[in-house]
């Protein structure tokens, strides 16, 4: 079964390349080399910290600090292929039961070995966090021998891979998470690529190369190349600007579309973008009207012209979404792209036949929640008036993120803007948003057939049937239409131009292990 | 009045009526802030994943994880029982305890609100007096019109100003970011300078008119035509006599700028990235922590309640008749 998931990686692996080659901006930073080994880069982030604990709801940037803190059984590599990370190999035996091998001579920086039974315990750990849901499958973890686990499932966990990559499943010294009690998260130990130094959550998070880390670049050279990694809280958006322009910093985390033009012109500053697995969409409430009648959704769907939205909202730097499957996913039809019903441009001709077969010729008023964050909000605007051109009008009710939220968890919204940061794997997408028990399924969507297929489709034995699965899947959701999936955002990070080595993957995670300065 | 007897018991009173008075009002600060926490809209653990809706489970173990499971006026109980042995409880998002995220909050807020009312006085003495001094002249245009400009001007346009000409411009100083003063004075400063600019400047605007005002009005007093007539010298005149009256509004609107410098900090402190309290409310407040906001509030209104305390301290110093007024 090894090598099923090797051709899942293989084929993960090819979706990366497109994903770099359509960056909008820049491509891949050509390689950092060892001889700019040294230094320290100043990573300008948006908003304070909380937590570092990865057991623990936190929120996007704290995993982005963790990610470099604390390692996992298995990476996400450069080019979005889950890659051994703590587990150097792992074999599938059967349908219920894995086997991985350690790496040996790994200590997290506490100088505890990382061995089966600091694995075990950190499974134990998985499981009592908030997270612990998502390994609800995992019957029990044994040790083999002192560099081997054995994996045991009630059914079968074909994702279990993609799991152990995300941060919750991050694998931390028992000896420190005993002795720090709630305090874990304020001084996470782990054996990620670089250890904590210092940690002011509203200021600055300071870490420093892990000597001991296993990492290698593709010439066998030691990771991480800096010495010292600094995320400075910089929260105005504005002033972070400047400071990279001064070279106060070094990097931008986040940049604004907006401002993304302005950044490009200025020689001394690179400016990355990278396709994410997510979306901005609308979502419908299936069972309340009028979009309990699936033509006034399949009405919206086609009256969209996403290809102006996106060209107007993100300056042109996120992709029209023409279904859930993203461009940059292994499972992406580009053969059939929107199941050759949606594409870039609205298709008006067959939403007005839509709102016929729908019985609503007259038109009707619908009120749209989303947040005021700029980008949202603009794409509120155009869909109303984009919407207005087939008789719907749009009333919109912009809401403080709290508030949307609120409607969108208790299901009381008609229809909703949101966006989604997306995941690596169908499966849990899928899952979530379009099986009528779905936990993301805020809609009420429900529907036999493809709650049938959703299975299917995650727990098929390869990469082609899987794909195959849901291609099919796909074409009937957007025949439901229980969304409109509008556009895919990019990942935009800006930096000084003798910063190299930066790698987007597009799954809002900024891996400082690769980064060198010149 | 014979002698200072009956003045010590009377001061006595007034302290013990003062100090009621702020445990009413704290009291009545933690409820209302309690309260309008919990009624706006907005759930911090949703919140906290940002816009990634995640599974319900997942959510529920969080929520349960955090106390927010129980009953509002259950948490309402054990936050007030809590607060009058001082413990503010622990953060939401991050577990770390309110006291300490506040006590690191302090000190920034404080200096910055005290470098700015500095910069706000040492402008605003020297050019009120000599606006009224010249009251009407084109220096007085121009002061008047320095003092609308900095009244008006929002503090981020201020501040994006001057960061364009000293950090952009010049490079003399780093665009935003904070080194606590201990760890590096000069450092300290340098990070500190525009924030308390950029403060200063509003408050001089404010200041720089009521010096002005006052001091015109205490140039025709009486007792000013008699020391002129005494043949005491303007300077004289100007600066022991009429400035001196004129303080006792000056120092009421000092205060009042003392605690206007408290919400202008959540503006200039967001900009120039300084992780004072100001950051703290807002960035707590979009993240629905209650229990950060509601030890933040509180000791933003001790700072109020003690500024008043100070502005009324400062009346018996600069106004006799207030001292003797307590005899009575």
């Amino acid at each position: 079964m090894k090598n099923l998931d090797r051709r899942l990686f293989l084929k993960t692996a090819g979706a990366g390349v497109v994903m770099a080659g359509t960056g909008l901006l820049t491509g891949l930073r050509s390689p950092a080399t060892a001889a700019n080994r040294g230094g320290t880069v100043v990573i300008g982030v948006p908003e304070s910290f909380s937590s570092l604990d990865p057991f623990r709801r936190i929120g996007r940037l704290d995993y982005n600090a963790v990610i470099n803190l604390l390692d996992t059984l298995v990476h996400v590599g450069a080019d979005a292929v889950p890659a051994p990370g703590l587990a150097e190999s792992w074999d599938r035996v059967d349908d219920l039961t894995w086997r991985f091998r350690l790496r040996e001579g790994v200590s997290f920086t506490d100088g505890t070995p990382v061995d089966a039974e600091a694995v075990i315990y950190g499974f134990a750990r998985i499981k009592e966090g908030n997270f612990g849901s998502q390994f609800a499958r995992i019957d029990e973890v044994v040790a083999l021998g002192e560099h081997e686990i054995e994996v045991r499932t009630s059914e079968s966990f074909p994702t279990l891979l993609v799991e152990l990559a995300q941060q919750y499943a991050s694998i931390v010294s028992p000896a420190a998470f005993e002795a720090a009690g709630d305090g874990f998260g304020r001084m996470p130990v782990g054996s990620g690529p670089f250890r904590i130094e210092r940690f002011e959550p509203n200021r600055e998070l300071v870490m420093v190369r892990n000597e001991g880390w296993w990492g290698r670049d593709a010439e066998g050279n030691a990771l991480p190349y800096l010495d010292r990694v600094i995320w400075r809280v910089l929260p105005d958006n504005e002033t972070a600007a400047l400071a990279l322009g001064t070279g106060d910093i070094d990097f931008l985390y986040t940049l604004p579309p907006a401002m993304a033009p302005l950044m490009m012109a200025d020689p001394n500053i690179t400016v990355s973008s990278g396709a994410t697995f997510g979306w901005e969409y609308l979502f419908f409430d299936c069972t309340r009207p009028p979009f309990d009648n699936v033509h006034a959704r399949r009405a919206v769907q086609f009256a969209i012209d996403r290809q102006a939205i996106v060209d107007a909202v993100s300056f042109g730097t996120s992709t029209p979404a023409t279904g859930p499957i993203t461009p940059s996913s292994w499972a992406y039809n580009s053969a059939n792209p929107g199941a050759g019903l949606i594409g870039p441009g609205a298709d008006l001709e067959r939403a007005r036949a839509e709102m016929e077969a729908g019985g609503l010729s007259d038109g009707f008023e619908v009120t749209i929640i989303h947040p005021t964050f700029p980008e949202l909000s603009a794409m509120a605007q155009a869909l109303q008036a984009q919407l207005a051109e087939i008789g719907i009008r749009v009333v919109l009710d912009g809401k403080e993120i709290g508030g949307v939220l609120d409607h969108l968890f208790s299901s009381n919204f008609t229809c909703l803007l949101i966006d989604w940061s997306g995941r690596i794997d169908e499966a849990m997408v899928f899952n979530a948003f379009f099986k009528s028990d779905g936990g993301n399924n805020f809609g009420k969507f429900a529907d036999a057939a493809i709650d049938e297929i959703v299975d299917a489709a995650a727990a098929a034995p390869t990469i082609e049937d899987r794909a195959a699965l849901y291609h099919e899947a796909e074409r009937m959701i957007i025949e439901a239409s229980p969304h409109a999936w509008i556009s895919v955002p990019s990942e935009l990070r800006a930096m000084r131009a003798n910063v190299t080595g930066f790698v987007n993957v597009g799954d809002v995670r900024l891996r400082a292990w690769t980064l060198a300065k010149g | 009045m014979t002698g200072k007897g009956p003045v010590l018991p009377a001061f006595a009173r007034s302290a013990g009526r003062r100090l009621f008075d702020l445990a009413v009002v704290m009291l009545s600060v933690a409820t209302v802030v309690f309260v309008l926490l919990r009624v706006v809209p907005g759930d911090p653990v949703l919140i906290l994943g940002g816009l990634d809706v995640l599974d319900r489970e997942v959510i529920a173990r969080a929520r349960e994880s955090m106390g927010l499971d129980r009953p509002v006026a259950e948490q309402y109980a054990v936050w007030l029982g809590n607060m009058l042995r001082g413990d503010l409880g622990l953060s939401l998002r991050s577990g770390i305890p309110v006291t300490e995220l506040v006590g690191r909050a302090l000190p920034p807020t404080l200096q910055l609100g005290a470098m700015a009312l500095l910069i706000g006085v040492a402008i605003s003495v020297p050019l009120g007096v000599a606006a009224a001094r010249r009251a009407g002249s084109p220096a007085d245009m121009g002061i008047t019109t320095f003092a609308i400009l900095g009244i008006s001007t929002p503090p981020f346009v201020i501040a994006l100003g001057l960061i364009y000409l000293f950090a952009v411009h010049l490079r003399l100083l780093p665009v935003a970011g904070y080194v606590a003063f201990a760890d590096d004075p000069l450092g300290n400063l340098r990070t500190m300078a525009m924030p308390a600019l950029t403060l200063g400047l509003v408050t001089a605007g404010v200041l720089v008119r009521i010096m002005r005002r006052s001091v015109i009005d205490e140039l025709g007093e009486d007792y000013v035509r008699s020391a002129r007539a005494k043949g005491v010298s303007e300077t004289r005149v100007v600066y022991r006599h009429a400035a001196r009256n004129a303080a006792i509004p000056y120092v009421t609107i000092l205060g009042i700028e003392a605690g206007v410098l408290l919400s202008g900090a959540i503006i200039t402190e967001t900009i120039f990235a300084i992780p004072g309290l100001g950051r703290l409310m807002i960035d707590n407040i979009n993240q629905r922590d209650y229990p950060v906001v509601q030890g933040a509030v509180l000791v933003v209104a001790l700072i109020y309640v003690l500024i008043n305390a100070g502005v009324d301290g400062l009346y018996r110093i600069l106004d006799p008749r207030v001292r003797a007024g307590e005899g009575q």
